[in-house]
């Protein structure tokens, strides 16, 4: 039984410029104690599709969806309620940049509190023992003197770790990472990709980790969805889709990685996708990524490519769907 | 359990007010005026509307009657001293309940229009808009004509005068705060409206209020004043500033002295506010640190 099933996400952005998909039309789910990578470049709708998860869609935006379950309980049609009872406690999410995402005016112990109590059902007996014991548990030493301190007397690295004890204090069954380690220098990237690694294992729960770089996926997740313009491009095991992409755009972020580049003998220039992420309001024709696209041919420029079993995995590329069918 | 941290940020943050000259001395010459104010029954020599028959409009440090007045009397023979002292009391009630009515009304207002946005926003903003497009002293007075003059009436007129500076500058504190990770993840933890405004995003939005009620309390003062002068502030036995301002006119050639002192004390008072209040936000606005 999936933990989380998604079919037929939309997200809707109304602007000026008319109604934008940043989400546009994705299925995916989610077995207890996985761990699904969403990558892609900036814009792609990544985070939104997890904000949708939470209800925590910026205002003049709207949702679509076939299905959107939670451990069988139905969300598109869950009373607010019901979604405010099951976010932050069964669901939980970490953000991109931990310095602004502690309240400035608060003590950490203040803020570990709230998390404790809403766990134990209000309960205020004890939290402070349990505020130390989490902050053991995500490596942060002299717990009893942090509780007092407050966010902008601790370290990038340190505020992410708090967050972490945040997000566990709950014991969620899903953790949404929103690219947990951009903001921090890159030895504290690997402390906290650790971490998250090991508290993941050890509480069994399922995540959700966002990146812009895939290379970190291919260490932590069990599954990859690679993702452009809103649209899921390729999607398959983590083993599948690094070590043998067959979509132009995973081949292109592989190639992008400085890890790779170093392996090559002439340095030249580190090698780019050229072009941006289409602008939502003018969405090129056919495939999404066919300006950018290497390989692409007439038909990429026509024809929307349908998501595909192909080989193990899921792809919507034209290359792995001979047009045979409709040839009549 | 918090005291290391408090008092060292307490501390850093005396020692910079310290270092600001002008606030320093604008926080002196307000602790003076509150400690008058507070101890008036007892530095006042006499209470403010006894009246000494036949004693009027004596100069200073002059002696009647076995009565010694330092600065004279007024025109119905009441000592101006005295009345002075009981006037700081009156001008800065007038100033703390008014930046604590506007501030209160006024910040609530602020806080829900920046946090919901949309029609609430709109709708308290045009409000804003209205009061703001008045001249602050001439909407009292229309306040005041329809509810009389009286005490309670002008700190009540005032009050609404000064609603829309907390308004507008809540509302755009809450804007900047309300994007932040911190006020979603507290979403994401399922806090509720009533909680996000009050406990996440409030505490964060202070400062510049805090500057804002130092000043409130200056305009309060001198908006009281000037109704005062025009007879729609404290009625006549009231020992107010304004209000002994413009009894004293008729006489500002015979006795100037009547119409000096207690425009003297307005000016300090509301100088001492200002000079503080901007010391205050030098000291908050670490942009401005030296």
């Amino acid at each position: 039984m999936p933990l989380l099933e998604v079919k037929n996400l939309t997200v809707r952005i109304e602007t000026l410029k008319g109604s934008l998909s940043a989400v546009d039309n994705i299925s995916f789910s989610l077995t207890e104690g996985e761990v699904l990578g969403i990558v892609g470049e900036s814009g792609c709708g990544k985070s939104m599709a997890s904000y949708a998860l939470l209800d925590l869609l910026p205002p003049f935006s709207s949702l679509e969806a076939q299905q959107l379950s939670f451990l069988n309980r139905d969300l598109l049609h869950a009373s607010h309620r019901e979604k405010r009872n099951l976010r932050g406690k069964d669901i939980t999410m970490i953000f991109q940049d931990p310095m602004t995402s502690l309240n400035p005016s608060f003590t950490i112990g203040f803020q570990l509190r709230e998390s404790i109590m809403r766990a134990e059902h209000n309960k205020k007996k004890g939290w402070r023992k349990r505020a130390i014991e989490l902050l053991k548990h995500v490596g942060i030493s002299e717990a009893h003197e942090r509780l007092d301190s407050y966010p902008h007397e601790l370290s990038g690295g340190m505020c992410q770790r708090i967050m972490i004890a945040m997000a566990i204090a709950t014991r969620p069954q899903l953790l949404i990472a929103d690219e947990p380690t951009t903001a921090l220098d890159v030895t504290i990237q690997a402390q906290i990709l650790k971490l998250l690694q090991s508290l993941q294992k050890e509480f069994g729960m399922a995540m959700i980790l966002i990146s812009h770089n895939i290379g970190l996926l291919a260490h932590m997740a069990n599954r990859v969805m690679v993702m452009y313009a809103g649209q899921i491009m390729e999607m398959g095991k983590t083993e599948d889709i690094i070590l043998r992409p067959e979509h132009p755009y995973t081949q292109a972020l592989l190639a992008a990685l400085p890890e790779n580049y170093s392996n090559t003998k002439h340095r030249t220039e580190l090698p780019s996708i050229p072009g941006l992420v289409p602008d939502l309001a003018h969405r090129p024709t056919g495939c999404q990524f066919h300006p950018r696209c290497k390989e692409k041919f007439d038909r990429c420029e026509k024809e929307l490519p349908e998501l595909k079993e192909h080989n193990k995995r899921k792809i919507a590329c034209h290359l792995y769907d001979p047009p045979s069918t409709k040839l009549t | 359990m918090n005291d290391t941290t408090e008092t060292s940020s307490l501390k850093e943050f005396s020692l910079q007010f310290i270092h600001h000259k002008g606030a320093l001395l604008g926080f002196i010459i307000i602790a003076f005026f509150m400690l008058v104010a507070l101890c008036a029954n007892l530095l006042a020599p006499y209470a403010s509307d006894t009246i000494f028959q036949n004693a009027f409009r004596l100069p200073p440090f002059s002696e009647y009657t076995h009565n010694y007045f330092i600065l004279g009397t007024d025109d119905v023979g009441r000592d101006l001293l005295s009345r002075l002292i009981y006037g700081s009391r009156i001008s800065l009630g007038i100033g703390f309940f008014t930046v604590v009515l506007s501030l209160s009304i006024g910040g609530i207002l602020g806080l829900a229009a920046g946090y919901f946005g949309g029609s609430i926003d709109s709708l308290i903003m045009r409000i804003n808009d209205i009061i703001m497009a008045l001249p602050s002293v001439l909407f009292a007075i229309v306040i005041i004509s329809v509810l009389g003059p009286s005490l309670a009436n002008t700190i009540i007129a005032v009050s609404v005068a000064e609603l829309p500076h907390f308004m507008r500058l809540m509302r755009a504190q809450v804007m900047a705060e309300k994007n932040k990770n911190y006020v979603i993840i507290s979403r994401t933890m399922g806090a509720s409206h009533l909680r996000q405004m009050f406990t996440t995003i409030l505490p964060n939005c202070l400062a510049p209020i805090i500057v804002q009620s130092a000043l409130g309390f200056s305009d309060a003062i001198l908006c009281a004043a000037a109704l005062g002068f025009l007879g729609l502030g404290a009625e006549p036995p009231i020992p107010e500033w304004g209000t002994m301002l413009s009894d004293a006119r008729p006489f500002i050639e015979s006795s100037p002295i009547l119409v000096t002192l207690p425009g003297l004390c307005i000016f300090i008072t509301v100088l001492a506010f200002n000079i503080f209040g901007d010391g205050l936000r030098d000291t908050f606005d670490p942009k401005l640190k030296r």
